[in-house]
């Protein structure tokens, strides 16, 4: 079959594009026709390693300095769709260029599968795409998170597709109900490899993971992890992640006297080798589209402890089986469980052994083998 | 051997360096508490010196002042009680060394930075130091068996003030362990 994904930057670090070049990996391994379609480009490499297989177009590349459309088009300024958009996206000039330049891409194609990322590509597909097209969404977000004139845009947009897939049950249930004539489908995110580093769980070690901003809830961790030194002094935290809240969390360690126990990492491009070097690793947001992250956790092997934040969390984790959860934003709770997991090794360790079973739901290939089904099936119903 | 310290002196066997290995730093209550492991040859060291170990602190800015001659330090003396100053700081400054086997524990004071003297910035450089049968032992303090490097932008440590001196403790880029001295207005001092 032939695929194009539609992204908005192959070129930046983002679990969309993760994600998306995960799935063109596996799917051209498998003798697909694949492309990646970015509406920027600023890099002459990308972030993650991509099948030289894998064709990339760039709708506008600006890695000259000067702005290249994929069809050199240098013509006037298609200005027929603005009407049709919401009014932010005819705001500036650049990204007026990309929408034109990805409606003219959206237009060219024929007779293939064409997937959205973001809801700017979902609605020029919604109005370009030619029938002949297998249209589908992979929805990233909840929908609670489309509010005001992009909700109308997208109620109106999603009607018109052939397939909208989410990542999560909670997500699969509300779209299945506001979009009750579409199929949806969820797909979780795939693991990059099941072939990982493996944590042996001796070292005095919690790890923890994300962009440090408000709502990963980094500072609750720090709270609660001052608490488990006061019992447990040679245990130590590491968080991974840069964010604008570096700072604030950095004053939160200095002001507890944590300095010696909490460690603001910074970005890492090994997170595997890092999360492996953890006995457990701690999930303290308030909020999780899927939880990413924890799944890349329970693959390493480690136990986690989480809030039973919405929704990721309670759908990849069952408390007591494969992992803890606690109630959210309660430091407490969160400070016990993991006081618990360091305490009781035969815990940890039946954890670790479950957390390993549950990863392997979602290797590449399992993974892969669902959108496969997916789009083979929409393909013969379209015809 | 404890499977801790089993790890560590695996680790430190590869480097085979020898250095005072940082646990803890607790720059708090006006002192500066270094806690760490004595690490000869890649291993945790507890083996006796001929006198105890010390903490030398050394200066890269103070220049180093060469010891005075007899004359000149009754000529200092005589001065001093016609008109009493402090003597300049010296270059390197000396402070106990409590061990308990490999371990060892040094407290320096932030009174004892906050000198009557102080450069607008200076940068004291730690050492343990000893002698053992007669040879001498100057072990750098620094974190290296972690497996954390980069601790500069990692480890960040409270300020503490002493007479318009800021005194913070932070890592180096080779992640050794150093003080810095900055004269400071309150009005310039960063929050905890």
């Amino acid at each position: 079959m032939k695929l194009t994904y539609l992204i908005y930057n192959a070129f930046g670090v983002g679990g969309t594009v993760r994600t998306v070049f995960n799935q063109a990996n596996s799917m051209v391994e498998r003798g697909h026709d694949v492309e990646i379609a970015t509406m920027l480009r600023y890099h002459d490499e990308p972030p993650f390693p991509l099948d030289p297989r894998v064709k990339v177009t760039a709708l506008v590349d600006n890695r000259s300095g000067s702005y290249v459309d994929w069809d050199g088009y240098d013509g006037s300024e298609d200005t027929s769709w603005h009407a049709l958009f919401p009014a932010g996206l005819a705001k500036n000039w650049d990204s007026r260029r990309r929408i034109s330049a990805m409606i003219r891409f959206v237009r060219s194609l024929k007779d293939q599968i064409v997937v959205g990322t973001r809801p700017t590509i979902n609605l020029i597909i919604s109005q370009f795409a030619d029938p002949s097209l297998v249209r589908v969404v992979q929805e990233h977000a909840g929908l609670s998170t489309h509010k005001g004139e992009w909700r109308a845009a997208i109620d109106a947009a999603y009607v018109t597709m052939d397939a909208v897939v989410c990542l999560t049950e909670a997500d699969r249930a509300a779209y299945t109900t506001a979009f009750p004539d579409v199929r949806v489908e969820r797909i979780p995110n795939a693991l990059h490899s099941l072939n990982v580093p493996r944590s042996d769980l001796s070292r005095p070690l919690v790890v923890s993971a994300g962009r440090l901003d408000g709502n990963k809830g980094f500072d609750k961790l720090i709270e609660a992890f001052g608490r488990v030194v006061e019992t447990h002094p040679d245990w130590t935290l590491r968080i991974h992640g840069d964010g604008p809240e570096l700072e604030a969390l950095r004053k939160a360690i200095r002001a507890r006297h944590l300095y010696n126990h909490v460690f603001l990492m910074g970005p890492t491009r090994k997170l595997d080798e890092e999360l492996a070097k953890g006995s457990l690793f701690a999930m303290s947001s308030k909020s999780e589209g899927f939880g990413m992250v924890l799944l890349e956790a329970m693959n390493c092997g480690l136990p986690v402890v989480s809030f039973n934040c919405p929704v990721g969390p309670r759908e990849l984790v069952a408390d007591g089986v494969d992992g803890l959860l606690v109630p959210e934003l309660d430091v407490d709770a969160l400070a016990s469980g993991i006081i618990r997991l360091i305490e009781d090794e035969q815990l940890r360790r039946g954890l670790s052994r479950a957390a390993l079973r549950k990863a392997a739901e979602y290797s590449p290939d399992v993974i892969t083998t669902s959108w496969e089904l997916l789009y083979e099936e929409l393909t013969a119903a379209h015809q | 051997m404890t499977g801790t310290n089993e790890k560590v002196a695996m680790q430190a066997s590869a480097r085979q360096r020898s250095h005072a290995e940082v646990r803890r730093v607790w720059p708090r209550d006006g002192r500066i508490r270094v806690i760490g492991t004595v690490v000869i040859d890649g291993r945790p060291d507890d083996a006796p010196v001929d006198k105890s170990w010390r903490l030398c602190l050394t200066s890269r800015e103070r220049p180093e002042v060469p010891a005075p001659s007899g004359v000149k330090r009754l000529t200092d003396r005589l001065m001093r009680t016609v008109n009493p100053t402090s003597r300049p700081t010296p270059r390197r400054l000396y402070f106990p060394v409590v061990r308990d086997g490999e371990q060892f524990e040094a407290v320096v004071g932030v009174r004892d930075l906050a000198v009557w003297d102080a450069l607008p910035r200076e940068h004291w450089d730690l050492h343990l130091v000893a002698t053992r049968k007669g040879r001498k032992l100057i072990l750098r303090v620094g974190g290296h068996l972690d497996d954390m490097p980069g601790k500069k932008q990692i480890v960040k440590y409270p300020e503490q003030y002493q007479n318009g001196i800021a005194v913070l403790p932070y890592f180096t880029d080779g992640d050794d362990l150093s003080i810095r001295c900055a004269r400071r207005d309150d009005a310039k001092r960063s929050a905890p």
